[in-house]
């Protein structure tokens, strides 16, 4: 019975060092330039599946039904969406044991997350919650589209590599709405309605769109080490921790504010026309928006895992590993442990703990993982194919097993690498 | 060709999978509060003419009041009068005398006999000796050109007086006056001594005579008489002849006329002011036009009323230049009197005192210096008048004791026009006629008839309309301000109530100082007489059965694509002690019906306590499911409010309020 535990878990344990370490290290001894191309593609949620995200990209009509289905097979209060779309280049060079690489990235990134009482309301309405107390806070959407240029040393001793990297971000678009509390009570017959909310937003210039609209600008770190001690190798990576400083025409806008709304108080009920509703000046509180500069994170890595080897045939190496992210919302505050614990919440990233291998086939060697947690918080299954040694192709997925579900699918992921050794 | 399909391949995976966005739609459900309003009793009211009254309770009262009467005495105080029509003909005019003197030295005298400059030389002392016939058939020129040409005239004097200043007497003198052109005898004087140093004149009547410019005085004799001894002989002596035409009368001159005052009229004229004995008046405004008609050349008038003053200065018209006319045509010069004060107590300091009515006038005509020679006759006139046409802002004095009939005059009052039908039992109700005297004299009242109206019964006031009310005249500050007196006569009237009346009749009769003239100078301002007006007051302590009040309002909501409204709520939170059936009927642009929105709906009515006081209210929630208000122009509230308890009496509060909030139900297609 043990062996075939392990017959059958050793496969999916089987990990690749190249698909989970931040590692700018040359794959080999003997190579002195590489090319590298990566492609990311991810989709991830923790309850809203493929159906939902189809409907609100392909123009469907959403009908009640489909709500209601979304709804009720959500799991959890908290509504998780985080998708990337991330293209990069880079150039590495050996000079002995010193490495230096640079890099070109474009980074698109959506990260949202939302209560299931506000899906309610913004797809049925209020008029089924009435007496109902529909509780919004929590409510984030942050998307950004920016370009990362990088420039890495390494160090490789004995038993010890060693490299950082600092990037300068090329901030294009931005746009962020962090509700933290927000509630909308409906009193029978909807006769008023009580609406407390905090909320603020940042929108970057919305004149220019394209992919060459620069509309702010940042700095990332990393820093990565790996120690091999036995027959370990001891990784450790902290990566794209940056920031970027969206320029003063950007949109902001902030308010915290409770207020209770019965309807334009009219003097002469007996005389009622809609021209009385359009003249109303009730709602015009509203704070205005500002131009100002703000703030926002990208996405740090955390990366910390352990690989090591055996003599099974179908077990060369492993890897166990966890992978946190940190990304506060957008602000000006320094940086603290509160900060520090603030950025893991924030960024609704649930700490990711996999395991993951290597299997050479006659073909190829592929790369099985499992892992539990991330934007899904879930378990997922990956896979990848890896194909050649000095010219090299990696195409995988994290979530294998939604492939296999369609519509209900939660999460999609696809990457591909191309690697030129020479 | 490996490496190409790798680049190819991977060119197709990071490309194939670029999606083009497009926003999905679905419908969402939205209840939103649209409106909400409060009403108290003043909102219902609100319609109506009526306002609400509130005592310390907070028990409102509904207060009507409707102007009943409202007399004009405009025509007591009308002055439009043509007066101080004159007419000033020329022999009514009086000229200037005509003076022409003539001067005889004893120089001339003595040189014109011979050697009797050497017996008499000048400066010496001789005695003169008698000298008969010194002048015989001599002529002296009388050149009147200075004054006219020729005059015709049917009056005048003509005197003729000689200053002897010789040193001695002369005697025997004889003078004729003839015309130099048709050569008439003008006149004939004589005198038989004239003693030296002395003076004597004789008058003859030239009434009749025309006079030419130049006239011959022909000497016919005269002697000197001898000295009484020496006598100092000295040539500048002489003998000074003076003719004067004075008293002049024309019948027809040609002359260049000189400025000359032709007439002068100073008088007092009274006006027609009826029984009114007023002794001044504030004009608010108005004119007064100077008419004249002159046949004269240059003719030149000046009009005074020194009774009217503003600012304390008396009116002048100033000189007026008036143009000859050969026709009819009259002159009109209009002057605007605003704000001029008329005093009609006569001419300033008058014989026998101050009197009324009448105010003082001078005129003066002139004719102007001609500069040419004019012919002007016995029928050259000026003819003038003057008109008044005042509008007064006040009058002082006594106002007389005129009666003034009133009506009958029905006026419409719409204080129950919302009442359809129903019955409502007022607790009680007050009616009172209520008097605003603004002016300064006592009235009489006599209410004739006083009775509401409806459609079908016509309930008169109990009356005594024989019986007379004393209204007490109003006073007034020294800076005009006007404190009206106040008379209210309170009527027996819940029956003219109770038939929801739509007019009310009047007739009355006003007796202006119906006793005694006061001491006190009447005054009157036409804008502000007398006023009645008649006074509801009802406390709404009712009993109501089945009360309909039908209220028409505007409305006015239009279709948006945006959305669809699906429901609306009204959610009535009813204060009032009052049950209510609500009927609303929606009209068309044309008040064409379109539907019923609500059909005998049931507001319920407050709870109450044992008092009848509301305790608190009650709910009442209405669905209505009409959605199609594009057409909807006008809305017809159709409401039968009973009080609750039956057939007690409940009091009506300022505190309540029926809370009402209108929301709605809508479908919203969201989209891109």
């Amino acid at each position: 019975m043990r062996e075939l535990i392990l017959f059958i878990m050793f496969p999916l344990c089987l990990f690749s060092q190249e698909i989970n370490q931040d590692t700018i290290m040359l794959v080999s001894k003997e190579i002195e330039h590489e090319l590298r191309w990566n492609t990311n593609l991810q989709l991830e949620s923790n309850n809203l599946n493929q159906g939902f995200l189809n409907s609100m990209t392909n123009g469907t009509f959403i009908t009640n039904e489909m709500v209601d289905n979304w709804i009720n097979n959500s799991t959890g209060n908290n509504n998780i969406i985080n998708s990337e779309v991330i293209n990069s280049f880079e150039y590495l060079i050996k000079f002995d044991s010193l490495h230096i690489g640079i890099s070109i990235a474009d980074n698109n990134l959506l990260n949202s997350s939302f209560s299931d009482d506000l899906l309610k309301f913004a797809f049925k309405g209020n008029f089924l919650y009435q007496d109902v107390n529909l509780d919004f806070g929590g409510t984030n959407l942050r998307a950004s589209r920016y370009q990362q240029y990088k420039l890495t040393f390494g160090k490789v001793y004995n038993k010890y590599k060693f490299s950082s990297s600092i990037s300068y971000l090329t901030g294009n678009h931005h746009l962020s709405y962090i509700i933290k509390q927000g509630n909308l009570y409906t009193a029978p017959y909807g006769s008023y309605l009580d609406i407390a909310y905090n909320i603020n937003a940042f929108v970057t210039d919305t004149s220019n769109f394209s992919i060459f609209a620069n509309n702010g600008n940042g700095l990332a770190f990393d820093f990565i080490t790996d120690i091999n001690i036995q027959k370990y190798n001891i990784h450790f990576s902290l990566t794209n921790l940056g920031y970027i400083n969206w320029s003063k025409s950007s949109i902001t806008f902030a308010a915290d504010s409770s207020f209770n709304f019965d309807g334009i108080l009219i003097d002469d009920i007996f005389n009622f026309n809609d021209s009385i509703l359009e003249n109303s000046t009730e709602l015009d509180d509203l704070p205005d928006t500002k131009n100002n500069i703000f703030k926002s994170y990208i996405p740090a890595n955390i990366n910390f895992n352990i690989t090591g080897s055996s003599k099974f045939k179908y077990l060369k190496q492993y890897t166990l590993g966890i992978i946190a992210k940190w990304q506060p919302y957008s602000d000006n505050k320094p940086l603290s442990f509160s900060k520090i614990n603030q950025g893991f919440k924030e960024s609704n990233f649930k700490t990711l703990y996999f395991i993951n291998s290597i299997i050479q086939t006659k073909y190829c060697d592929m790369i099985p993982k499992i892992s539990y947690g991330g934007y899904s918080d879930k378990a997922n299954i990956g896979l990848a194919f890896s194909k050649g040694k000095k010219n090299k192709i990696i195409i995988g997925t994290h979530h294998l097993q939604e492939l296999l579900n369609s519509d209900q699918s939660t999460s999609l992921s696809f990457y591909l690498k191309l690697i030129k050794s020479f | 060709m490996k490496r190409i399909s790798l680049i190819l391949v991977s060119v197709l995976l990071i490309f194939s999978c670029k999606h083009e966005l497009e926003s999905p739609s679905w419908n969402v459900d939205l209840i939103i509060p649209i409106a909400h309003s409060q009403v108290n009793i003043n909102n219902i009211i609100s319609d109506s003419s009526s306002n609400i009254n509130e005592d310390e309770s907070g028990l409102i009262s509904l207060v009507y009041q409707q102007e009943l009467i409202n007399i004009n005495l405009d025509t007591l105080l009308t002055i439009e009068a043509t007066a101080d029509e004159q007419t000033h003909t020329l022999d009514s005019a009086s000229f200037a005398d005509v003076i022409i003197s003539d001067t005889a030295t004893m120089g001339e005298s003595i040189s014109e006999v011979p050697l009797l400059s050497l017996l008499l030389p000048n400066g010496s002392n001789n005695s003169i000796p008698a000298i008969p016939n010194i002048a015989s058939q001599d002529t002296i020129n009388v050149n009147a050109s200075e004054y006219f040409e020729t005059m015709n005239l049917y009056r005048g004097t003509l005197k003729l007086e000689i200053n002897n200043g010789y040193p001695t007497d002369i005697s025997n003198i004889s003078i004729t006056l003839i015309n130099s052109g048709t050569q008439n005898i003008v006149a004939i004087f004589t005198f038989p001594l004239i003693p030296a140093g002395t003076s004597v004149s004789d008058s003859v009547s030239i009434a009749g005579q025309t006079i030419d410019e130049d006239l011959f005085a022909i000497l016919n004799n005269m002697d000197v008489n001898p000295s009484n001894g020496s006598v100092l002989i000295d040539y500048s002596d002489a003998i000074i002849t003076t003719i004067t035409m004075s008293d002049i009368g024309i019948i027809e001159a040609t002359a260049v006329f000189p400025e000359q005052q032709l007439t002068e009229t100073l008088k007092e004229y009274s006006f027609d002011l009826g029984g009114a004995q007023i002794n001044e008046i504030g004009i608010k405004n108005g004119t007064v036009t100077i008419n004249v008609l002159s046949t004269l050349p240059n003719g030149k008038m000046i009009y005074n009323i020194p009774s009217l003053k503003k600012n304390g200065i008396p009116f002048t018209s100033g000189e007026i230049i008036i143009p000859q006319t050969s026709g009819n045509e009259l002159t009109n010069f209009e002057f605007d009197f605003e704000g001029y004060v008329l005093d009609l107590t006569g001419k300033e300091d008058r014989i026998g005192g101050d009197t009324i009515n009448t105010i003082y006038t001078e005129s003066f005509t002139f004719i102007d210096y001609t500069g040419t020679l004019e012919t002007i006759n016995a029928t050259d006139s000026f003819y003038s008048f003057i008109e008044y046409d005042l509008t007064p802002e006040y009058a002082k004095g006594f106002l007389g004791n005129e009666t003034i009939e009133f009506g009958p005059e029905i006026i419409e009052t719409d204080i129950f026009n919302l009442i359809e039908s129903g019955t409502i039992d007022f607790k009680t109700a007050n009616l009172s006629i209520g008097i605003n005297n603004f002016i300064g004299a006592n009235m009489g009242l006599q209410v004739n008839n006083l009775s509401a109206l409806n459609d079908d019964n016509e309930v008169s006031a109990t009356i005594d309309n024989n019986f007379i009310y004393d209204i007490e005249r109003a006073s007034i500050s020294s800076n005009n301000e006007i404190y009206p007196t106040f008379t209210e006569i309170d009527l027996e009237a819940d029956n003219m109530l109770e038939i929801f009346p739509n007019q009310i009749n009047t007739e009355a009769t006003f007796y202006l100082n119906p006793n005694i003239q006061n001491s006190n100078l009447d005054f009157l301002y036409p804008e502000f007489t007398l006023e009645a007006n008649l006074n509801i007051k009802i406390p709404l302590q009712i009993i109501s059965n089945q009360l309909t009040f039908i209220d028409t309002s505007s409305l006015n909501i239009s279709d948006n694509p945006d959305y669809e409204i699906q429901k609306v709520y009204l959610n009535i939170e009813n204060g009032f002690p009052l049950e209510a059936e609500i009927k609303i009927i929606l009209l068309d642009e044309n008040n064409m019906v379109i539907d019923t929105l609500i059909s005998n709906t049931k507001v319920n009515s407050a709870q109450v306590d044992i008092n009848n006081f509301v305790i608190n209210s009650r709910s009442t929630s209405i669905e209505i499911d009409y959605k199609d208000f594009d057409n909807v122009n006008k809305l017809i509230a159709i409401s039968s409010l009973t009080t609750k308890p039956n057939n007690e009496f409940v009091s009506l509060y300022s505190s309540y309020i029926i809370d009402i909030r209108l929301s709605a139900k809508i479908n919203k297609l969201i989209s891109n």
